[in-house]
């Protein structure tokens, strides 16, 4: 009787949890899934006009084409750099006003700020900098070192890296402070009487148990990564040097150029790539012990 | 544990495509052997298509670069077709490229795209070979009241791209070149030594050099700035950069550095503030050749009387390519998306577009062209008739006067779709440090390559 | 200890007043630029080289009447974002917290594998989803209407894959206890998990609402009308002539965010203190 009574109760739980997602089940399903197979489906056709099934031809062509290629590599190159490197400078920020000095509030508030300027204005400020007339240039001059081009050569790929920087540290620090202010001060206090030093305390307390967060914090930086587009193609135009050329230009200049089928091809890549990937990283944080999905 | 093997299989699933996939890449596809025939202008019946039935709408997108035509089109083939009903949508500018980016693919937009070959998606070469385009040899070759038989063959063959015809054009230009035999006497060139490519390259960058330092003087009236010199090489002179049909980077070494070297060595004068156009400079000595003109109407008849009011010789040929022949530029095109359900009505406008009532203007004589000629020959013709006999220019009485102008506007041997403003400015791009003196020719034109290869696989 | 520590802090701020400083810069220029006459704005920056400074030359408030008195088209643009935005984040706070409430308390058939597709779909780059979307919002006839923008954002799935996570930390014994006490699902939600979870809601809200001001792509294809653009678009196509201009709009559209990030701040951080993650 009572078997039954709590698995009645499961069942309703169950169900009720089902519902609570259920509005954006279907938005998902319309918005997102619809559309996403859509584009699978003319990814294997021969043109917007003309629904002859292709096979993998369209996948064989854009594979063969060298500029997707190197959009892939640079693509891969880019998020390998820049999401490590934004995911240290962030932890290592929101460390520092973790300690609450005097004036955190006001630090916070200005670490947002690059991630509230529009677009534009960010990247008119940019080009500014970096112009080969531009005020870095002209910093450089004067410390006695030679000014290099920085937008259209090679360069531009540290350019972007440090826009990218920049521009979303703001985002992670909030969640990194979020994620530090979980950790009860009860631990601390607990391995200050046990007279633990403050790094041995970073790297048993801290760092493990903001590993969950961390999931979730790559996850976004990497989302912001392809966001980043954006500025790219304010700033460097949408023929950039090799060196910056990535996915998203293929795509949009195959966008205006009205080849859709291109771009629905090396969508869907994309979309496989990232399949692996956070499949890759979901059973990481499985194994890591986290009990959470 | 269920979803871990569930997404196990679904990734081996995905693999087994990838893996296939990249193993048809490492054999050389068969179609490679295919790229490396050329593909004839003639027209080939298809029989594996099919023609739609006729519908009774029609669509079209109307902006400033098409309106004067649309109108007046749209009154006679609502006339012919009554029942037939006609929707123009009004769109700016910049509302027409973002809708057609987003519309085509779609499925939906225009029923007949009608503009500069700059607004069929950025790069028109591109858009063909993406099969969006309905081949109009299909419908042409099906009707028998209708033929381009008639039209400018070297100008109508422009739209075709791999053997079908995608575009249609309804409208060319050509740069006609004026001087004068005064000033050609005074420089020391004959009027036989100015009309190949190679001799007039020669006797412009000889003009520079002589003139280097009066400061004012420039061998083009309109070539004061790098982008509109290479902008008129890159078309009048036949470079094509990149053959799409072939996939292929082509740049002809020998012409392609005379052209750069000569952009370099020409003066910078500061921005044209049009003083010298309308022969104005030729009359006064500044210029050795007045390349402002678009095409032989009525700017270029004002041209003409001027330079003779003024007492001197006008002299006029083509600006050659460099296989000394001339290449027109089709200035407004159409073509119909496959996706059109309507395109037995699209047709029918496509030929009310080409008939002798558009092409020719009204009665009134009111021309419906706005900036080029028409490419049905008997309209062209019977309106440079018209326009030069109603001018003051000495000799319009005489027909053999303005059939040698004729002659030179209809013996277009190649025309072009233009050069894709991505592909002018890579070759800008790239080319700039050397004009400015930075980096080698060499060098440059390697970056050149390199960025047209990038673009050509996109 | 003293000293040490003292030292220590003194290198905090330092790399702290660095940091900001790149942080705050733009801004700075944005706002000084805002208030620099027009003429002088061409000089130093359309024309020829470029000539940068910070304290404007010749101060003039003239952008600023410009956008506020004189062109009621800015204003409008303005409001229009505002419209957009807010809707937008609304729609999101709604569907994400039930949805992240759901996912992260709930377990059903098939719900990780769901959730895995939540995340996928999250990640997927925006010109897939834009035609395929216009196909669809054509056939439902939205296309124009400001809808066709407004739904797409209500359903994004960052907000339940954010507030998910937040949720997921807030301990069950609490829950329990809510329900002994009789409250029913709908009440635990408002009342329990929302407040405990304010910084994971706090900043959702503030990251939703940055994303949809600056959005530029969706507006210019589904809002055909031109007129109905918000700021955003217009900022992206901002060109030599409008240049000051841009730099007030740009001072406008920081405005906003800036203010709703004031108004969350303290939330950002509070309720997650006490919570115990195992």
């Amino acid at each position: 009787m009572n078997k039954m009574k709590t698995s009645k109760l499961a069942r309703k739980e169950s169900l009720t949890g089902f519902l609570f997602c259920l509005p954006s089940i279907i938005g998902m399903l319309v918005f997102f899934v619809v559309p996403f197979c859509l584009c699978l489906y003319m990814s294997f056709t021969e043109s917007t006009g003309n629904g002859r099934f292709m096979g993998l031809k369209n996948y064989a062509e854009v594979l063969k084409s060298a500029a997707f290629r190197l959009a892939a590599g640079n693509t891969l190159k880019f998020i390998v750099i820049a999401v490590p490197a934004i995911i240290l400078v962030s932890l290592f920020i929101a460390l520092l006003l973790y300690k609450k000095l005097r004036g955190y509030h006001f630090f916070r508030t200005l670490f947002v700020f690059p991630l509230v300027l529009p677009t534009a204005s960010v990247v008119l400020f940019f080009q500014i900098i970096f112009a080969e007339t531009g005020l870095l240039n002209h910093v450089l001059e004067f410390l006695g070192i030679t000014p290099t081009e920085w937008i259209n050569s090679p360069n531009a790929f540290y350019v972007l890296v440090i826009l990218y920087i920049w521009k979303n540290s703001g985002y992670n620090i909030i969640l990194s402070l979020s994620a530090l202010n979980a950790i009860p001060k009860s631990y601390y206090e607990a391995a200050d009487i046990d007279g633990a030093s403050k790094s041995v305390q970073f790297f048993k307390i801290t760092f493990p148990l903001i590993m969950p967060y961390t999931f979730f914090i790559t996850v976004i930086s990497i989302i912001n990564s392809f966001k980043s587009f954006r500025e790219a193609f304010l700033l460097f135009g949408s023929h950039p040097n090799k060196s910056i050329y990535m996915l998203q230009h293929f795509m949009n200049n195959n966008f205006q150029n009205l080849n859709y089928i291109r771009l629905a091809v090396g969508a869907i890549m994309i979309f496989i790539a990232i399949f692996l990937l956070i499949l890759i990283m979901f059973r990481l944080r499985v194994k890591s012990g986290d009990t959470e999905l | 544990m269920k979803s871990k093997t569930h997404a196990i299989r679904i990734i081996s699933g995905l693999m087994i495509p990838i893996v296939m996939s990249l193993g048809s890449c490492a054999v050389p596809a068969s179609d490679d052997t295919d790229q490396a025939e050329t593909y004839s202008t003639e027209a080939r019946l298809d029989e594996s298509f099919v023609m739609q039935e006729a519908t009774d709408k029609l669509t079209l997108y109307s902006y400033t670069m098409n309106s004067d035509m649309i109108t007046p089109a749209v009154n006679i083939f609502s006339e012919m077709y009554p029942d037939v009903s006609v929707d123009v949508v009004s769109l700016s500018d910049e509302e027409y490229v973002n809708l057609l980016s987003a519309e085509l693919p779609a499925g939906k937009g225009p029923d007949l795209i009608l503009s500069p070959t700059d607004d069929f998606g950025g790069d028109v070469y591109k858009t063909m070979n993406s099969n969006l385009f309905v081949d109009l040899n299909q419908l042409i070759l099906r009707d028998d009241t209708f033929s381009l038989d008639g039209y400018i063959e070297n100008v109508m063959n422009a739209g075709i791209y791999k053997g079908k015809r995608y575009i249609m054009p309804i409208e060319y230009g050509l740069l006609p070149l004026v001087t004068t035999e005064e000033i050609l006497d005074e420089e020391g060139f004959s009027a036989d030594s100015v009309q190949t490519y190679e001799s007039f390259l020669d006797a412009a960058r000889q003009y520079n050099e002589r003139h280097a330092d009066d400061g004012d003087k420039s061998a083009l009236s309109a070539g004061d700035t790098s982008s509109m010199l290479l902008r008129n090489f890159l078309i009048y002179g036949s470079f094509r950069l990149i053959d799409y049909e072939k996939n292929s980077v082509s740049i002809d070494e020998t012409s392609f550095r005379e052209v750069m070297e000569f952009i370099k060595d020409a003066p910078k004068n500061d921005p044209p503030d049009f003083t010298d156009s309308m022969g104005a400079g030729l009359i006064s000595r500044r210029n050795l050749f007045d390349n402002s003109l678009f095409s032989m109407k009525t700017a270029f008849i004002s041209e003409i009387a001027r330079i003779q009011n003024s007492g001197q010789t006008p002299l006029t040929f083509m600006w050659k390519n460099a296989d000394n022949g001339v290449t027109a530029e089709v200035i407004n095109a159409a073509a119909i998306p496959k996706v059109s359900e309507n395109q037995v009505n699209a047709y029918r406008f496509l030929k009310i577009l080409l008939s002798e009532e558009i092409q020719g203007g009204n009665s009134d004589g009111i021309t419906y062209l706005r900036y080029g000629h028409p490419v049905l020959e008997s309209s062209l013709r019977a309106q440079m008739k018209k326009d030069f006999g109603e001018s003051d220019i000495i000799g319009s009485e005489d027909e053999k006067y303005i059939d040698s102008y004729i002659d030179l506007v209809v013996g277009v041997s190649h025309a072009s779709l233009g050069t894709p403003d991505t592909v002018e400015g890579f070759v800008e791009e790239a080319m700039s440090p050397f004009w400015d003196g930075k980096k080698s020719y060499d060098e440059c034109c390697a970056s050149l390559v390199s960025m047209l290869e990038l673009y050509k696989d996109e | 200890m003293k000293k040490k520590s003292k030292c220590i802090d003194i290198i905090i701020y330092a790399v702290l007043i660095l940091f900001g400083a790149a942080a705050l810069f733009p801004v700075i220029f944005i706002a000084a630029s805002s208030l620099m006459d027009e003429s002088e704005v061409i000089r130093s920056y359309v024309v020829g080289d470029m000539d940068f400074h910070i304290i404007p030359r010749s101060f003039s408030l003239n952008g600023y009447l410009e956008v506020f008195l004189y062109t009621p088209a800015y204003l409008m643009k303005f409001w229009k974002s505002m419209l957009l935005s807010t809707v937008i984040l609304a729609g999101q706070l709604v569907i994400s917290c039930l949805g992240g409430y759901g996912f992260a308390k709930f377990s059903f058939r098939g719900k990780n594998v769901i959730f895995f597709f939540v995340i996928i779909l999250m990640m997927m780059p925006l010109q897939v989803t834009l035609v395929p979307n216009y196909i669809v919002f054509e056939r439902l006839g939205l296309i124009g209407s400001y809808a066709s923008v407004i739904l797409p954002g209500v359903f994004s799935t960052f907000g339940v894959f954010l507030l998910t996570q937040f949720f997921s930390s807030i301990p069950n014994s609490i829950i329990e206890a809510a329900k002994l006490d009789g409250a029913n699902q709908i009440q635990i939600l408002c009342r329990i998990i929302v407040p405990y979870a304010k910084s994971g809601v706090a900043s959702l809200c503030i990251l939703n609402f940055i994303d949809t001001w600056n959005m530029v792509e969706q507006p210019l294809i589904f809002l055909k009308d031109s007129t109905k653009y918000p700021l955003s678009v217009f900022l992206a196509n901002v060109s030599r002539e409008n240049l000051s201009i841009s730099f007030v709009c740009g001072i406008l559209a920081i405005l906003p965010v800036f203010l709703l990030f004031l108004y969350l701040k303290d939330s950002l951080i509070s309720g997650i203190e006490n919570t115990n993650l195992k």
